[in-house]
């Protein structure tokens, strides 16, 4: 999941860099990401469930 | 009409105060020794994403996108800590309630909610007293609004670091990388 954080990270190195576009992509990409990592999680099995 | 300069240091403030939330999250971490779960992972992606909005709304000034940026991002991560919240919502007899400690009663999953609900008011709030900047604005953010910016970066990738620590590449499972 460290690879989630890292989407934010550049997100946030975007807007610093005054890029809003790549930004907004970039944000659009990472909850995409991080939407999926949760489905993973709620239906691989109870182990993630936490 | 012109966006007042207070407007904007609050927008840092709320920045740096969720932030602080973050780093409350690392005490029980690494201070308590309580490993964070996926979910509550998950629930911290759901403020970084907060966090950009706020942060788009100093580097390019107040826009309705940013406050949609907001929302979104707040009802994504509010999403997941209500999964948690359901998920231990009936303890089982003789087992302990809920997951890790609690702060006043409630688990930080159960805070965690609350701060997605306070930023979609909050936001609400923002909204009636602000005016969309131009298109195209670039602000130049007060050294406040720099620091805070910096710090909430500088948060983030101590976030990337601790998980990389805890679970590698790849997914998380209860207590460390998945097997």
């Amino acid at each position: 999941m460290a690879f989630l954080f890292l989407s934010y990270l550049a997100t946030f190195a975007c807007v610093i860099r005054g890029r809003r576009s790549a930004a907004l992509a970039g944000l659009a990409l990472s909850t995409a990401l991080s939407v999926a990592m949760f489905f993973h999680h709620t239906t691989s099995g109870l182990e993630l469930n936490f | 009409m012109e966006n007042r300069p207070l407007l904007y240091t609050v927008n840092s403030a709320c920045m740096l105060g969720l932030s602080l939330v973050l780093v409350g999250a690392f005490y029980f971490q690494y201070g308590l020794g309580e490993t964070p779960c996926p979910l509550c992972l998950l629930q911290r992606m759901g403020m970084f994403g907060v966090l950009v909005g706020l942060a788009l709304n100093t580097a390019f000034g107040f826009r309705q996108e940013h406050a949609a940026v907001i929302i979104g991002a707040a009802l994504v991560g509010g999403s997941f800590s209500v999964r948690q919240i359901l998920l231990h919502i009936a303890p089982v007899e003789g087992e302990p309630a809920g997951y890790g400690s609690a702060v006043l009663g409630m688990h930080l999953y159960t805070w965690a909610a609350i701060v997605f609900l306070t930023t979609i008011a909050g936001t609400a709030v923002f909204l009636c007293l602000t005016r969309d900047e131009p298109a195209g604005t670039v602000r130049r953010p007060t050294p406040f609004d720099r620091g805070a910016l910096l710090f909430v970066t500088i948060i983030c990738l101590a976030n990337a670091l601790a998980t990389f620590v805890e679970c590698g590449a790849g997914a998380c499972c209860e207590n460390g990388p998945c097997p």
